[in-house]
């Protein structure tokens, strides 16, 4: 009946991750084929600006840097919530990763020797540049960092990446099939076995099947009102994982908020603003953030630098505007040249949609949704929990070595690293697996979603009366004021309430237009169910979580709590329930024993157990999560497989 | 491209096999030739200027001039090559002519609608962005080819008549008397300066835009050590400008005083009694 | 007061027999600050649950949003209302296959031109992950990231004539790709090896330096500068002199 195509992997999602993996995966000698709902540049890893960290150590500010400085950062980073040992295996990856996109074209901005000038907590200062580095990759200052790691290209960082590994892709000549949405999982209750996937041009249904499946999805940050994220990032990718009842999503309620989102639209600058030298100022145009952080300043880590800022403007210091308070962001002392070559794509954003030019005048900004560190819970390889053949990294996973915060310019570097690393144990796994195409259980699960549609299009499920835009918005309402950057015990149990209403209410969609192709309400209304799926888990798991931790932070749990709380939460959704399923499991082995962070300020709980009766338990506990075991033991051989997750052509 | 291409063999649409290098380089070469053409008969235009402009002393000053080519063997060669660039431009140049009327249509709409789109914009943002640049090069194409085609028509005639005076001097034909400048004015005068105005007009505004596109196109200034920088694209837009209506202006006071409406206003220049001979 | 805005929009649904191409008026209040991103989603929203257009980034990096607005190919998302006039004509980009309404097929077109110029570095060197990386100088650097910015909007294809009515034209920014590889110094392909590719009719000599790819390009690209400094380095091989460091003497970049 329906067109059926098989192949040995199938990446769903061409971002970087996405990528990197089925670049790994064809390395590895299978047949490959990437979906994406837009042309792979398009996706949203090429708006990234700021760059992405690893211990080169080549500048003046980065000497003496490590893998284990980055590792440490990047624990601390995530408030001790991390996977630590996945943090290690991305710390000690991301240097070859950075030279290997050298080597296949990213221009990188890069060392020049002799004294420069820069803006250093303000005050300017001119610094040595080591000649001998001359040439190498430059680095900049970004929040939450011991040292200078963040490699970038001027502020087109992840556009320069996304279009060399694209340039990748092509010329490996793997398929990218576009304007293809993955929207449910061919599965067997052990194992996947594909997507179904709606064709955005036509409307017409396929099945891929495939050894081994790998979501590479992105993030869901559009179910947030005021988000920096493209507006297909809409969590379909964790929404189908969600939707088997089976996979759990991780730490759904970790969502970072950006501190430099532009007021109206909501564009991202990039946190390379603040590395570069830009300040922020209140209303009086006052510099307000040494004050609260006399060491980090303006640079601590998002987490901290969101919540001093809303904690300003609820002190009566905001800026008053028609479309809601907000703070400035302070170029002008950074001068013309810096903005219209370093920082030139935020030069054209502040011109173009605000209006504001930079050079003499302030930005107005506020914090604003900015980064999914939850999303699909996967083992050390990135193979999902639950369900055998199924992959997630990038930022739709829960690899996790982000924990409860992620720091700037750590994800784009995760893409790559996971891509890489995950993407080669994930081709190994799929060589390894002999192909059964079961057309049966394909078919079935077409009709499904067949059905689903059909039912839409012939005026509606349900009661039909529910319009797709108001419910979505409503969701997004929800989340935006009752699950923000301050979060308490009574608002959270309304959203949970509120979420479940709108959920139970997009039973009952009533489409408004003639159904012809690729008809875009209806294509919303497909994603819809998913959306609010996730929001609930966002918001339920945030409910439950009674602590504050990097980005999840509750007022009236205002400690991070070590006794308690040292877990990862995990949420399922079982068929036909109407909210998820929260469970949790132990953050990982902990090398690194919960510490301070040195900004922030909050105070802790320590935890009871010692850390070696914690470690004793991690494994135990995974595996009664359905985490699968990984395909070669981690730790000591670290470095080995370093080397060679870094091969591309074999 | 690369190892796998590299003298692959295609068909060329004549029907001959070729690596696709030669393709290329025989692609190259056309291209080259259109544009060392139409620049030397730029450049030519300009000197013929000068020449036929000499009537701005009067018509002494004209005759000597004409004589002068013709009996030194200058006004021969000349004629010969002129003529022979003057259809291999026209015959390299107008491949890029759209056979289609549809095309021709079509790139005349895209041009106008590009050129004519409405934004309100205050002088300064545009400054500062440069957002909505003003466009007219695709329309000023299209003006290039009608020039160039009226040029073809109205040059031909042209060249006849000069290639028949020069002739009849060079071989003795008739009074054989080549170009000198009662017979000029006797041809302006009967009618001619129509044709000679709309050339004029056309030659000028052909030679200008296809200068100012080709300074655009081979980036010229790039290299010029004079100016310490290179010749920007707006540069070469004042240049064209100013060019253009210097030219303009002179070869309309020339026709003037071919078709005697004003006396030359050059005559002082030439010593009164040379014209005693 | 508030202008009353009319949208004159293209629609045309090219799977659906039933539809003929036409414009189709909306009507709406301006509103502070509109940008034609959120003016098609309230049509979207309002009237037209329908209508297809695409976005991404709605930030102006991602180049998805392309269109022609009063005849002229620029990024929708970017485009404020109040920079034009209060009848806003949008139509699809010309020269890409048609989707849908505003709605065109700019990646197929975007594979196969990398496809064509081989959009990727060609080197014989095999990448060591013990080693540093390969050293560059910054002013290089720079130099191929400004010829990178290309965000494969597709508006200099939209809005060259040549490129409209000549369907084997690569267009400006494959020619813009080229020039990128060319200065970089890591790619091995030598000034020969590119003249079969851009020294045609399809490559730099079948541009008849229309300068509609210059005058649109959202990025300001310095398009003219690039393709001039190709048709030098071609004369050069075409004339036997083509220099072998040739490399990264691309002229100033504007
Ligand atoms: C404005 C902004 C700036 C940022 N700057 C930085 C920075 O400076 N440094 C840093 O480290 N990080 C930064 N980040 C974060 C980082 O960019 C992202 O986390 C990262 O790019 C995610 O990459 P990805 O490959 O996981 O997903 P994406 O790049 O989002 O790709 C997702 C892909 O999945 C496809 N897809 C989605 N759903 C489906 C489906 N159902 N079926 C088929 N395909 C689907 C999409 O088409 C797309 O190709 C920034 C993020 C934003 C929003
Ligand atoms: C004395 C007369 C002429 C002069 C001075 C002249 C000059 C020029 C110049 C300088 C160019 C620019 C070349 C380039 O861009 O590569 C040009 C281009 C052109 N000329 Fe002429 N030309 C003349 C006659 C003609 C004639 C008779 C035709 C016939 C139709 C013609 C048609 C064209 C066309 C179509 C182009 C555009 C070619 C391109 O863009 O590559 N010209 N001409
Ligand atoms: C070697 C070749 C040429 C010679 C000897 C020549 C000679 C002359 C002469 C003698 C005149 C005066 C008018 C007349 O006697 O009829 C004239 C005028 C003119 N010629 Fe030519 N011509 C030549 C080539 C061309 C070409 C190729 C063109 C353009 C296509 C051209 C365009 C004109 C124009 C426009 C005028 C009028 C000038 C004015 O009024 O200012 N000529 N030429
Ligand atoms: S060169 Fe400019 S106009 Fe052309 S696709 Fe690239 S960014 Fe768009
Ligand atoms: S518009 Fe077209 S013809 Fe050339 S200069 Fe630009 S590619
Ligand atoms: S939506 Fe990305 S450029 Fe306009």
């Amino acid at each position: 009946m329906s067109e059926l195509i098989t192949t040995d992997v199938l990446v769903i999602g061409a971002g970087l991750a996405g990528e990197r993996a089925a670049i790994s995966a064809a390395a590895e000698g299978n047949d490959v084929v990437i979906l994406s709902l837009v042309p792979p540049r398009r996706s949203h890893s090429c708006a990234a600006q700021g760059g992405m960290q690893a211990a080169l150590g080549n500048c003046n500010k980065g000497a003496g840097d490590s893998e284990e400085l980055h590792w440490l950062d990047t624990v601390k980073g995530s408030d001790w919530g991390c996977d630590q040992e996945v943090a290690r295996i991305f710390a000690d990856t991301a240097p070859v990763a950075m030279r290997e996109m050298a080597h296949h074209g990213v221009p990188w901005t890069r060392v020049k020797g002799g004294p420069a000038d820069y803006f250093i907590k303000g005050k300017k200062v001119t610094l040595e540049e080591p000649r001998e580095n001359e040439g190498l990759i430059m680095h900049r200052d970004f929040g939450g960092v011991s040292r200078w790691r963040t490699c970038y290209t001027a502020d087109g960082t992840g556009h320069t990446v996304l279009y060399a590994m694209d340039n990748m892709v092509i010329e490996l000549g793997i398929s990218v099939h576009d304007r293809m949405e993955a929207i449910a999982l061919i599965h067997d209750g052990e194992k996947c076995h594909g997507a179904v996937v709606r064709c955005l041009r036509t409307g017409e249904l396929k099945n891929y099947v495939a050894k081994a499946t790998v979501i590479a999805t992105g993030g869901f940050g559009r179910v947030y009102k005021y988000s920096t994220n493209a507006i297909i990032n809409q969590g379909t990718g964790q929404s189908i994982a969600l939707d088997t009842g089976l996979v759990p999503l991780g730490n759904m309620e970790a969502v970072q908020f950006h501190p430099t989102g532009i007021v109206p639209t909501d564009i991202l600058v990039t946190e390379g603003c603040r590395g570069d030298g830009g300040l922020l100022l209140d209303v009086d145009e006052y510099r307000f953030m040494p004050d609260y952080e006399p060491d980090k300043q303006e640079l601590a880590s998002r987490d901290v630098v969101s919540r001093r800022m809303t904690e300003h403007i609820q002190k009566g210091k905001g800026v008053p505007s028609p479309d809601g308070e907000h703070l400035w962001l302070d170029l002008r002392h950074l001068g013309e040249d810096h903005l219209r070559t370093k920082l030139r794509e935020v030069y054209d954003i502040c011109m173009y949609f605000l209006g504001v030019n930079p050079i003499k005048e302030l930005v107005p900004v506020r914090p604003t949704q900015h980064y999914s560190m939850g999303g699909i819970r996967v083992n050390k390889d990135g193979h999902a929990y639950g369900l055998k053949g199924l992959w997630s990294v990038g930022e739709s996973a829960c690899w996790d070595m982000h924990g409860m915060n992620r720091l700037g310019g750590n994800s784009l570097a995760e893409t790559v690293v996971a891509g890489m690393f995950c993407g080669q144990r994930m081709g190994q796994w799929a060589k390894a697996q002999t192909h059964e195409v079961d057309k049966a259980l394909a078919d079935k699960a077409l009709n499904a979603q067949h059905e689903r549609i059909s039912s839409l299009i012939s005026g509606g499920i349900g009661e039909a009366n529910e319009n797709v835009d108001e419910l979505l918005i409503a969701a997004q309402e929800i989340l935006q004021d009752k699950v923000g950057i301050f979060r308490k015990g009574e608002e959270l149990e309304q959203a949970v309430v509120e979420l479940r209403e709108i959920y139970r209410r997009s039973g009952n969609l009533k489409m408004r237009s003639a159904f012809k192709g690729a008809n875009p309400e209806l294509a919303a209304a497909i994603r819809l169910p998913g959306m609010l799926k996730l929001a609930l888990c966002v918001a339920k798991g945030a409910l439950l979580r009674t602590e504050s931790r990097g980005g999840h932070s509750r007022e009236d749990y205002p400690e991070r709590n070590d006794r308690d709380w040292l877990k990862r939460t995990l949420a399922r959704w079982p068929i036909g329930a109407d909210e998820p399923d929260i469970s949790y499991e132990p953050v990982g082995l902990l090398e690194s024993p919960p510490g301070q962070r040195g900004y922030g300020g909050a105070e802790n709980i320590a935890m009871e157990q010692s850390v070696e009766d914690y470690n004793a338990t991690v494994e135990s506990e995974w595996i009664k999560q359905g985490w699968h075991p990984t395909a070669t033991p981690l730790g000591t051989e670290l470095k080995e497989m370093v080397e060679y997750a870094s091969t591309k052509k074999s | 491209m690369s190892k796998a291409g590299k003298g692959k063999e295609i068909t060329h649409p004549e029907g001959e096999l070729v690596t696709s290098a030669e393709r290329a380089k025989r692609q190259w070469k056309l291209d080259a030739i259109s544009t060392g053409t139409g620049v030397f008969l730029a450049l030519f235009m300009w000197g013929h200027m000068f020449f036929v402009s000499s009537i701005l002393t009067g018509e002494r000053g004209f005759n000597w001039i004409s004589d002068l080519f013709e009996h030194y063997w200058l006004a021969q060669p000349t004629l010969v090559i002129v003529t022979i660039v003057f259809f291999v431009h026209f015959v390299t140049a107008s491949r890029k002519i759209p056979a289609k009327l549809a095309e021709r249509k079509r790139v005349k709409k895209l041009g106008d609608d590009i050129a004519g789109s409405e934004w309100n914009f205050s002088k300064e943002d545009r400054k500062e962005l440069e957002k909505v640049r003003p466009h007219k090069e695709t329309s000023l194409w299209i003006w290039q080819v009608r020039s160039g085609m009226i040029i073809l028509a109205l040059g031909s005639v042209h060249l006849f008549v000069v290639i028949a005076d020069v002739a009849q001097r060079t071989f003795n034909i008739g009074e054989g008397v080549g170009i000198n400048a009662t017979e000029t004015m006797e041809r302006v005068q009967g009618g001619m300066w129509i044709l000679y105005a709309i050339l004029l007009y056309a030659v000028e505004v052909h030679a200008g835009i296809g200068l100012y596109r080709v300074t655009v196109k081979w980036g010229l200034g790039a290299k010029i050590p004079i100016l310490g920088s290179r010749i920007t694209r707006s540069m070469a837009q004042k240049m064209e400008r100013i060019v253009l209506w210097f030219f303009l202006i002179i070869g309309f006071i020339t026709l003037l005083v071919m078709a005697g409406v004003i006396d030359p206003p050059l005559e002082f220049l030439l010593p009164a009694e040379s014209g005693a001979k | 007061m508030a202008r009353q805005l009319t949208l004159r929009i293209f629609r045309y649904d090219p799977l659906d027999p039933e539809s003929k191409p036409c414009f189709v008026d909306y009507e709406m209040e301006e509103t502070p600050r509109l940008n034609l991103f959120v003016a098609l989603h309230r049509i979207r929203e309002n009237q037209a649950p329908d209508l297809q257009f695409d976005f991404v980034c709605r930030a102006g990096v991602c180049g998805s949003c392309g269109m022609m607005i009063n005849g002229r190919p620029t990024l929708a998302c970017r485009t404020l209302t109040a920079e034009l006039p209060e009848l806003i004509t949008l139509a699809p980009m010309p020269a890409f296959k048609l989707i849908g309404d505003l709605s065109v097929d700019t990646g197929t077109w975007f594979r196969g031109m990398s496809e064509r110029v081989e959009s990727w570095i060609h080197t014989q060197k095999e990448f060591d992950p013990t080693a540093e990386e390969e050293r560059m100088d910054d002013e290089t650097a720079e130099k191929i990231y400004e010829l990178d910015r290309c965000i494969e909007c597709g508006c200099c294809v939209a809005g060259c004539a040549t490129a409209n009515i000549r369907e084997d034209f690569l267009g400006a920014t494959a020619l813009n790709r080229i020039g990128r590889f060319m200065i970089d110094p890591r790619d091995e392909r030598s000034s020969e090896d590119w003249f079969e590719l851009v020294s045609t009719d399809e490559g730099v000599f079948g541009c008849m330096g229309l300068m509609g790819c210059d005058d649109v390009c959202p990025k300001e690209l310095p398009l003219l500068d690039v393709f001039a400094y190709m048709r030098r380095r071609m004369s050069q091989v075409a004339a036997g002199k083509a220099k072998p460091d040739a490399g990264t003497s691309l002229p100033v970049i504007s």
